[in-house]
Formats: structure tokens, C-alpha cells, sequence
């Protein structure tokens, strides 16, 4: 997957939601990522520090929260979930399986330091 | 330390783009296919043919997605199906912007379908929602039978798997049962479809099929 264009996507956002006296003190951007995303959170952490290296937001790392994708069995109606795309209901074993969700790629909080000269 | 709530999804202008698109598209009561396979897996060739079949009997309209050229366009235009190509000069993939300004230039009140061939690609158009109906994935048997397992997001998010080229499974260690049945391993709702573009084997089974979906 093309990480650093998404990585180029992530700044955009961060940008709308930070001031430019902001930028500097952000610290963390946590990103949630499903496997049905088609993103390696590894290489999307590595791009996201190049991206951001050299600018205002280089004190910026991201925190990827890997999240399970959720399965619904046709068979038995049980709910579960699973880190892999492939599997079968772990309640009846049938293939049956209804995807629900699994492409999450989105940026759900930023962590930013105090700062300076202010109270902790 | 300051916490900022952000929960935006970073594809959601894509996401919009695609919703504008599915709009347009129902709108003018078009249905809209996304062609979507490794490079080199016969989606081009799997058209010209599929168009020639369906001449007079649906209207079809092409959106060409390649990273260069417009070498594909020109084989549909030959086929008199009207063409649009979306050069993405590096993307390895369509995104719905790209698609919304080419059905701009197609005349969707003169159309049964579209059919969008996306970038070669097995990997990065699975994440990019650009307002078709459904995902045709294609699997060329020389790819091998392990490609579904490899690949499972572009399985998970295509309805439909077209296997092409089986005019070459005799020269090929290739087991079409076993392809087909790590495919719906990953996918247990894939509707399978086996063609050769060269011989013309399956492929009136796929328009027929192609003709009764757009007519739904």
C-alpha cells in the first residue's frame, strides 16, 4: 500500500484540527487500522516520521491502535472477532461468516505537551 | 498534556467523492462495475470482448484507469463502446474524484452500465471506494491458486471473481478447483466465473450474467 500518501492524508487532517502554535507541541496522533484497511501500521508509522521530519509537526509520532475486524455467523448468529480475514465461526466452525467491519483508517485522538512555561 | 477528539475517517473525502459518484450514477439509473485484478491479468482483453458480445443488447460505457498511457482506451474506443481514460501518473490506483470527472464526460443518460477498469493492482484499490455497484476481481490462471490467501482484502472487498486465460490450464500446474476453493475460503459469497478471452470459452455466461445485473 501506498503508506506515505496516506501518511500525506493523516498531516492533512492533523492540520485541521491543530493551530500552527499547536503543531509544534503535537506528540502523539493515534490512528485506529483494521486489516481489511490494506495499510501496514510498521511501514505507516515510518512514513508518517518522514513526512512530517523537517515541519513544524516533527515532534509528531503516530500510535497505530490495530483494531480486529468483526465477523456475524449466517449458521448460528454468533458475533466474534478476528485479526485475520479468512476464518470460520469459532462457536459452529461453519466458513459462513458475514464481514462487518474491518477497513478502519481513521485518526481518533492527538496528544499534544504542554506548553512551555505553563504548569503542568 | 492536551488531548484533541479528532475520529475522522482519512479517506473521507474519498468516501464522499464516492457517495457523489453512487449518486450521479442511480440518478441516471446506470449501474457501475470496478474491474480490479493484478497487472498483466487480461481486464482489458476480458472487455473488448465482453463489449463486442453485448453490442445491441446493453449500452456500456468505459472508464479506463492506467498509471500511463492511454493505450487501453484506444482498444475500447475500437470496439465503439464510448471510453474515457484517467491517467494517474504514479497512483497505483483510481480514486473517485478521478472517476467523477470522467462520468462527467460519458452521457449517462445514453447508458445501461459502466464499467471502470481500474490500475493493476491487487493491493490499493481495495481501500478506495469509487461509487460502483460491485468489485469484479480477476485472477489469470498462471497467477497461481494461493493468490486469494495472499491477497485476502481485494477478495473480501470484490463480489465477483472472474478466473481468465483457462485456455492455459493444460500447460499450467494450475487446479482450477483448488483456486476456486481458496477463493471462497476467503470469501464464501464470490460468485466464480471462468473465461478465455482467446476462445471465447464462458464468456456468454458472464454477459448473460453482466446483462440480467445491469437490467436489476
Amino acid at each position: 500500500m501506498h503508506e506515505v500518501g496516506i501518511a500525506l492524508g493523516i498531516v492533512e487532517l492533523v492540520r485541521e484540527h491543530v493551530s500552527a502554535e499547536q503543531a509544534p507541541l503535537l506528540r502523539v496522533v493515534r490512528v485506529r487500522v483494521g486489516p481489511l484497511s490494506g495499510v501496514s501500521a510498521d511501514a505507516l508509522g515510518t512514513c508518517f516520521e518522514g513526512v512530517v521530519a523537517g515541519t513544524d509537526l516533527e515532534g509528531a509520532r503516530l500510535l497505530v491502535v490495530r483494531v480486529p475486524a468483526r465477523f456475524a455467523c449466517r449458521a448460528c448468529e454468533a458475533s466474534f472477532e478476528s485479526g485475520r480475514l479468512a476464518v470460520a465461526c469459532p462457536r459452529c466452525a461453519s466458513p459462513r461468516v458475514r464481514l462487518e467491519s474491518g477497513a478502519e483508517l481513521s485518526v481518533e485522538e492527538l496528544e499534544l505537551a504542554d506548553p512551555p512555561g505553563e504548569p503542568a | 498534556m492536551s488531548v484533541i477528539v479528532v475520529q475522522r475517517k482519512v479517506l473521507e473525502k474519498n468516501e464522499a467523492a464516492a457517495a457523489r459518484n453512487r449518486e450521479t450514477l442511480r440518478a441516471h439509473g446506470v449501474r457501475a462495475l470496478n474491474l480490479v485484478s493484478s497487472p498483466g491479468a487480461g481486464k482489458t482483453s476480458l472487455l473488448e470482448r465482453t463489449l463486442e458480445a453485448l453490442r445491441g443488447r446493453l449500452r456500456v460505457g468505459v472508464i479506463e484507469g492506467d498509471v500511463q498511457t492511454d493505450l487501453d482506451a484506444q482498444r475500447i474506443a475500437r470496439t465503439g463502446a464510448p471510453v474515457v481514460q484517467v491517467v494517474t501518473e504514479g497512483a497505483c490506483h483510481l480514486e473517485a474524484k478521478g472517476v467523477g470527472d470522467a462520468l462527467a464526460n460519458l452521457d449517462l443518460p445514453g447508458l445501461d452500465l459502466v464499467i471502470i477498469e481500474n490500475v493493476g493492482n491487487l493491493v490499493c484499490p481495495a481501500a478506495y471506494d469509487l461509487g460502483e455497484d460491485l468489485k469484479v476481481v480477476l485472477l489469470s490462471t498462471p497467477e497461481g491458486e494461493e493468490k486469494p490467501l495472499k491477497y485476502p482484502a481485494m477478495f473480501r472487498h470484490a463480489s465477483v471473481l472472474v478466473l481468465t486465460k483457462i485456455d492455459l490450464v493444460p500447460h499450467l500446474g494450475c487446479d482450477l478447483a483448488v483456486l476456486r476453493e481458496n477463493a471462497l475460503r476467503v470469501n464464501p459469497d464470490l460468485a466464480v466465473f471462468e473465461v478465455s478471452a482467446r476462445t471465447g470459452e464462458g464468456l456468454a455466461r458472464w454477459c448473460d450474467w453482466l446483462e440480467s445485473r445491469a437490467r436489476a
